[in-house]
């Protein structure tokens, strides 16, 4: 006779049975484990533990037999027997079938309500005859599947969608060939290869199997861990583009452009050379403000005190070119007509354009990038002035 | 004879605004990893594909100035050290052993031109149209290329329907520091120095400082490394990283972590560089005769206008995209070093491929969370996925299995143990989640861990596949071993 060794896990319903009842809250219900990959039913042999009995991990529960061998079924935690449900010596149980009641240790037998237990399980398992399901499907889906419980398998009989509304798990892609550890980890519990891509869902790429869906499927990994690490996973498999702080593209275009005051205007040749009359004109704007007049305002003293005049704070450049007579002067006044009003605009547009002795002013002020707000007021005062001459 | 004259002074007569035309499926403004290999797929997939590249080679700063010339100079190098130091002690009589800077350079170059101009038959090969010439934006669908030197003679202005940038990145200069490529130099510069410099200072201990570090060393240089950071190795995990720099060190390495640069300057033949300690503030200068410049790098985007289509740019500069590479414009994508994510070669590779394949089919991918690192110094170190701190931070239980190259059998055989071997993995599934290297052949070995993190495989998987013996190989498997359960050899 071939003796195997299985460890055997409680299946616990834990998920379901929860908002229910207290007492049932450990209570697990025993399926009829796989032996072998290729095994569908299978016979009890005997039952090693009486209802009421308690049992340790590595304890064999029962002897099981295939139409191959006999084998010992393991328990792999402590426990309680609860309820025996298929007898000794019954053939032909089909795989995923009830056949027992486990609890845990410090469960209160009497309090359990094993019928509701198990009618909610039975009709699963018995009209399909095929695999009872594992609760391991994410809380919606079993909550949608909770009123027509006779559907055996809620979760992958149906569709092949994302069994998860996370987008974490997926339908187990049917023609993997099985990592290493996923394989030994279905020999070890005696869960079949086609069993296993039925009903364990999947959190590798392209449906594959990983060796942490068959524990979370096993109940031996907590859930919530899983599903966190995964969302880590998936988090970091794309690049994080959130908080993307953007280069101010107006900022960015007027912040190294110099500021550039840019004056034309026709003047009229006098006795006073233009360069003279603009020197005034860049003293008059950074001479200080006139004081009120008082015997303790002493104008020598105020402009010792006053640095301005050696360094004013804007150079300008300018040139000068002879009008000529067919230039048409008003278009070129356009530009700065709509910067500085009107009035200004008549006043130039009445200056006499044939007269031979206008001399045309080309004047500009560079005051780089970022010019002091008191530089810019001057520089415009500057400018200003420029253009009532 | 006759009609080259005709077509000159057809040329010639035609004025400068009147510039050629072409049109393109797919435009790639860069002929750097990402751009070159975009260019390949996209024709492969039967787009008519035009690249625009302006330095004169194919391959981007990693073929021309970056990666292939520095692994030329660090093998060399190795060999030299090896030769020189560790001969003797393998029974190897060598005599004298002695290094001839401009053939050790020459080799480089000679290396360098023979895969830029691989690059170029694949183009041909493939049908790419190359353009040697600056790209720039004219309109949505248009691209000018400019003339270059010994590139196109006169403009070019391609119509696109699609575009890529992949313009890459350049050096990030340090506020302060000139650049003269002679004594104070960038990646660039390093590369090619005349002599081995007696004192060397880099500023940085990144991946290309160190690397750059090792190869001087090697060649006899005293280095010293300023880094601000309390450690080296930028994003390595923090035990590798420490392990690292002992290597270093112990090969006469000097550094000067939590170290800030005040500023460096030239005296003729000297560079004195002004630094500060970051936390007791203790003022020096240090004196050296080449100074290196590698405090990371930054996207360019010189010349390309951008602005004309009003196209964005985050603060540090990176090309704003979306998950599938789009710019504002969707016929407009970015890859590579001149947008997000790490600024590696084989990134912006992957990356190529994706944008190309999204144009074809709608769908491409990479997966950022495994993209390797390694830094080729001696021993190598590599990593893929995440490291302690990370998953610290992020709150993940993980266990470590670590294996040590002492305790493998190749790597004794070849005398070369330093390092280990270190497994990441998540505490209850054991899939894997980090992979880290530091010892010979780091570089190769991370492949494998790669591999796994890509399929979700748990350490179990890695550990149950069998591995050749004797290999270094066998020391991820052991390190595997040891996260799953416990080694066999250790």
């Amino acid at each position: 006779m071939l003796q195997a060794t299985h460890l055997f896990k409680n299946l616990a319903l834990k998920s379901k049975f929860h908002t229910r009842s207290q007492p049932l809250l450990k209570a697990s219900i025993m399926e009829m484990p796989a032996m072998s990959p290729t095994m569908t039913e299978g016979g009890i042999v005997e039952w090693k533990f009486k209802p009421g009995e308690a049992f340790n991990s590595g304890d064999v529960l029962l002897e099981v037999e295939t139409d191959k061998a006999t084998i010992d079924v393991e328990a792999l935690d402590d426990g309680v027997m609860g309820k025996i449900v298929i007898d000794n010596g019954a053939k032909g149980i089909k795989v995923g079938s009830p056949i027992a009641v486990l609890a845990e240790e410090d469960d209160d037998l009497s309090a359990i309500d094993f019928d509701a237990l198990l009618n909610s399980k039975k009709p699963a398992a018995a009209p399909a005859a095929k695999e009872a399901p594992k609760e391991q499907a994410p809380k919606k889906e079993a909550k949608k599947v909770e009123t027509p419980v006779s559907t055996p398998k809620p979760v992958a009989s149906k569709k092949s969608e994302p069994i998860s509304a996370d987008g974490i798990f997926s339908k187990a892609n049917k023609n993997q060939v099985l990592y290493p550890s996923v394989a030994s980890l279905l020999h070890q519990n005696h869960i079949s290869e086609a069993k296993a891509l039925e009903e364990i869902p999947a959190t590798g790429p392209n449906g594959r199997l990983l060796k942490g869906d068959v524990l979370l499927y096993l109940n031996k990994i907590d859930k919530d861990n899983y599903i966190k690490l995964n969302k880590f996973i998936q988090k970091n498999s794309v690049l994080d583009l959130s908080n993307i702080q953007l280069r101010q593209p107006a900022v960015h275009e007027k912040k190294p452009e110099p500021v550039v005051l840019q004056l034309e205007k026709v003047v009229k040749s006098t006795s006073k050379s233009i360069d003279e009359i603009l020197k005034d004109l860049q003293k008059q704007v950074h001479a200080p403000k006139q004081q009120q007049p008082s015997v303790f305002n002493d104008p020598i003293f105020e402009e010792l005190i006053s640095t301005r005049y050696a360094e004013p704070i804007f150079n300008y450049k300018f040139t000068l070119s002879q009008v000529t007579k067919a230039a048409p002067k008003t278009e070129q006044y356009d530009l700065f007509d709509d910067l500085i009003g009107a009035s200004v605009t008549n006043n130039v547009l009445s200056t006499p354009v044939n007269d031979s002795n206008d001399l045309k002013l080309n004047i500009s002020v560079d005051l780089g990038i970022n010019p002091k707000q008191d530089v810019l007021n001057k520089a415009n005062d500057f400018i200003s002035k420029v253009n009532n001459l | 004879m006759l009609s080259s004259t005709y077509h000159k002074a057809l040329f010639s007569t035609a004025s400068r605004q009147l510039a050629k035309s072409a049109k393109h499926d797919v435009v790639i403004i860069g002929g750097g990893p990402g751009g070159y290999v975009a260019a390949i797929k996209a024709a492969q997939l039967g787009f008519n594909t035009a690249c625009i590249e302006k330095r004169g080679s194919l391959g981007g700063t990693c073929l021309n100035v970056g990666c292939i010339p520095s692994k030329a100079l660090l093998n060399n190098s190795h060999l030299y050290h090896e030769m020189k130091h560790d001969a003797d002690k393998r029974g190897i009589i060598v005599g004298d052993v002695k290094m001839d800077m401009d053939k050790f350079q020459g080799a480089k170059n000679k290396i360098v031109k023979e895969l830029t101009g691989g690059i170029e038959m694949l183009f041909k090969k493939n049908g790419v149209t190359y353009y040697k010439g600056n790209g720039s934006f004219e309109g949505e669908h248009q691209v000018k290329v400019s003339p270059v030197e010994n590139g196109v003679k006169e403009e070019v202005l391609i119509d696109a329907e699609n575009i890529i940038i992949a313009t890459g990145s350049e050096v990030t200069p340090f506020p302060g520091i000139t650049i003269d490529e002679e004594r104070i130099v960038s990646s660039t510069g390093i590369l090619s120095l005349k002599e081995v410099p007696k004192k060397l200072a880099i500023i940085g201990g990144g991946i290309i400082g160190l690397e750059m570090a090792s190869v001087y060393s090697r060649l006899g240089s005293e280095v010293t490394i300023i880094e601000f950071q309390p450690a080296i190795g930028a994003t390595m995990d923090e035990e590798v990283a420490k392990t690292t720099q002992k290597f270093l060190t112990k090969q006469g390495m000097k550094f000067k972590t939590s170290t800030k640069v005040l500023g460096a300057s030239r005296n003729g033949d000297k560079v004195s560089v002004e630094v500060e300690g970051v936390k007791n503030g203790k003022k020096e200068t240090l004196e050296a005769d080449v100074l290196l410049v590698a405090i990371g790098r930054r996207p360019y985007v010189q010349n390309l206008n951008l602005e004309k289509l009003g196209l964005d740019v985050d603060k540090r500069g990176r090309v704003v995209i979306d998950k599938e590479f789009n710019t504002k414009h969707p016929h407009i994508k970015a890859i590579g070093d001149v947008t997000f994510g790490p600024m590696l070669a084989h990134k912006a590779e992957e990356e190529g491929v994706a944008v190309v394949e999204m144009l074809k089919t709608g769908h491409g991918h990479v997966n950022y969370g495994n993209i390797p690192s390694v830094m080729y110094s001696h021993p190598e170190v590599a990593w893929v996925g995440k490291t302690e701190q990370e998953l610290k931070a992020e709150g993940i239980k993980y266990k470590v299995g670590k294996f040590p190259f002492m305790a493998n059998s190749r790597a004794k055989t070849n005398m070369d143990t330093e390092g280990f071997v270190k497994v990441l993995v998540d505490a209850e599934s054991e899939r894997i989640l980090g992979g880290h290297i530091v010892g010979p052949s780091a570089g190769e070995l991370i492949a494998e861990l790669g591999l796994a993190l890509e399929y979700g495989a748990s350490a179990e998987d890695v550990a149950r596949t069998c591995h050749a013996h004797p290999t270094l190989t066998e020391a991820v498997k052991e390190a595997a071993l040891a996260a799953h359960f416990k080694p066999i050899n250790f």
